[in-house]
């Protein structure tokens, strides 16, 4: 419990850098999106409480999904800065590969359910606020997801997503012990692929066949229609309005995604089971590229 | 008679200890994951007349050289190893709270190695056994209250202790002659007496 509680409290919720990138900066695009982004929806004659959930929805979704990426940039420094000590501990303390594995999953899935909580609850009524403002008159109750069951998948998809962030994030501590001197530029990696496919997840339709194939799309997806109440995961984030109706966008079947995406968890843990039982120490000066 | 611990090695290599930011967040991982006594840490950074409060707060890396060598050994003591690997604990530490440092490393643990080029802290280790590394070479064992009552001289002496070759040179370690161990203070002057 002592790794798994440094890497919640001390390395996470404590951490400044935390609270600025992860929360302030996300608070700060929802204001933009609440006040700004929003102007063109006060047209909207018909069906004014689906698109308000539907836009909150999509603004969420950026932040379940973004959150752990924030979190794995600080992860992968303690896992490179740990190489000299992960090797004495589990062949004289009491670690052992899995239970620092799971130190970290567990870590992961709680600073950002608590960071996502934190989020959300200031974004909610200032969204309301916002689109209120821009003529899209709907009661905060619009904004929240379709039903209790719905709200309980949506922490769900959290928790899906912050396991596959972990288990990706291995994966990356593999390049950044190959080339230790660019940890900063790696370690950003996640982060990157995340701004990508949201992008393109925002502004295109995505293949159905990559849905379930790409976490990062798959997972976006599935935040949406869980949140939103979609039988399925749609291959578009923003729906599209036309004469005044919204039109729903087509989509790809929820287990597909939730299969998709645990398949990869389980095939990056298995490989991560071995990377940490051989891990070889990485001075710092490598890392700092002194040497 | 001080409790065994379950987890039988310990050491105070500045590598292992890169696990937590501050003191007080590697005290927290190293209690679970090392078996770290919090009360016996305490105690030890009491005895080293450590400000306790002030070094738990500090990242690990802004800790002075001597605080580091402390608080690492400090650590290491504090899971009751059995065994103790040990490496240069008295580097940078003031003399006296070496004197500290020495009274502890008797206390605790039944074997280990203790690494370290300050031959005046040996006296307290008399009845163990000592072995010189020298340009890379390992040579001994010779007993430690031996070698501080031996000398160095120049070539291969009949019943010599040791026989040990530096640079170019072969020099004998015997009782009585040549420069004398116990009077050099540390290994490091060796290399500039000999020339």
């Amino acid at each position: 419990m002592g790794l798994t509680r440094y890497l919640v409290v001390r390395a996470s919720l404590a951490n400044r850098s935390m609270w600025f990138w992860g929360i302030f900066y996300s608070v700060f695009w929802i204001i933009i999106g609440a006040y700004l982004f929003s102007k063109g929806l006060g047209n909207v004659q018909f069906g004014a409480a689906d698109v308000a959930r539907l836009y909150m929805a999509d603004w969420l979704t950026f932040v379940a999904i973004y959150m752990p990426t924030g979190l794995t940039v600080g992860y992968l420094y303690v896992l490179v800065y740990n190489t000299g000590a992960i090797p004495y501990l589990i062949r004289f303390g009491r670690l052992k590969p899995l239970k620092y594995l799971g130190s970290y999953y567990v870590a992961m899935v709680t600073a950002t359910l608590i960071l996502t909580a934190i989020v959300a609850a200031i974004a909610i009524p200032i969204m309301w606020s916002g689109l209120n403002y821009n003529g899209l008159h709907v009661s905060i109750d619009s904004l929240l997801p379709t039903s209790a069951t719905n709200a309980l998948g949506f922490v769900g998809v959290v928790v899906l997503s912050a396991v596959f962030m972990t288990a990706f994030m291995f994966l990356v501590f593999l390049l950044a012990l190959a080339i230790p001197k660019h940890l900063t530029r790696i370690s950003f990696i996640p982060m990157f692929l995340f701004f990508i496919f949201y992008f393109l997840y925002l502004y295109g339709a995505m293949p159905e066949s990559a849905i379930p194939l790409i976490p990062f799309a798959g997972l976006m997806g599935l935040a949406l229609s869980t949140y939103v109440g979609y039988d399925g995961v749609p291959t578009r984030m923003v729906g599209e309005v036309s004469h005044g109706y919204f039109i729903a966008p087509s989509t790809v079947p929820a287990w597909q995604v939730v299969a998709g995406t645990l398949t990869w968890v389980i095939v990056l843990t298995a490989l991560s089971v071995l990377i940490i039982g051989n891990i070889k120490y990485e001075p710092p000066e490598l890392i700092r590229g002194e040497a | 008679m001080r409790r065994k611990g379950l987890l039988e090695v310990s050491s105070n290599l500045p590598e292992i200890y890169r696990i937590g930011y501050s003191v007080s967040g590697l005290l927290e991982i190293l209690e679970d994951l090392k078996g770290v006594d919090r009360d016996e840490f305490m105690e030890i950074m009491r005895r080293l007349n450590l400000n306790v409060k002030e070094i738990l707060r500090r990242p690990v890396f802004a800790l002075s050289a001597g605080q580091s060598a402390l608080v690492r050994l400090a650590l290491a003591l504090s899971s009751r190893p059995k065994v103790m690997l040990i490496d240069e604990p008295f580097e940078n530490v003031d003399p006296a709270r070496r004197n500290v440092v020495v009274s502890m490393l008797l206390e605790y643990g039944e074997d280990g190695i203790l690494v370290t080029h300050e031959l005046d802290v040996l006296r307290a280790f008399k009845g163990l056994d000592a072995y010189l590394i020298l340009e890379g070479r390992l040579y001994g064992p010779i007993g430690v209250g031996e070698l501080l009552e031996s000398g160095i001289v120049e070539g291969e002496a009949q019943g010599a202790l040791l026989t040990v070759r530096i640079g170019e040179r072969t020099y004998s370690i015997v009782k009585g002659g040549g420069v004398k161990f116990g009077e050099l203070g540390s290994l490091n002057r060796l290399y500039g007496l000999l020339g």
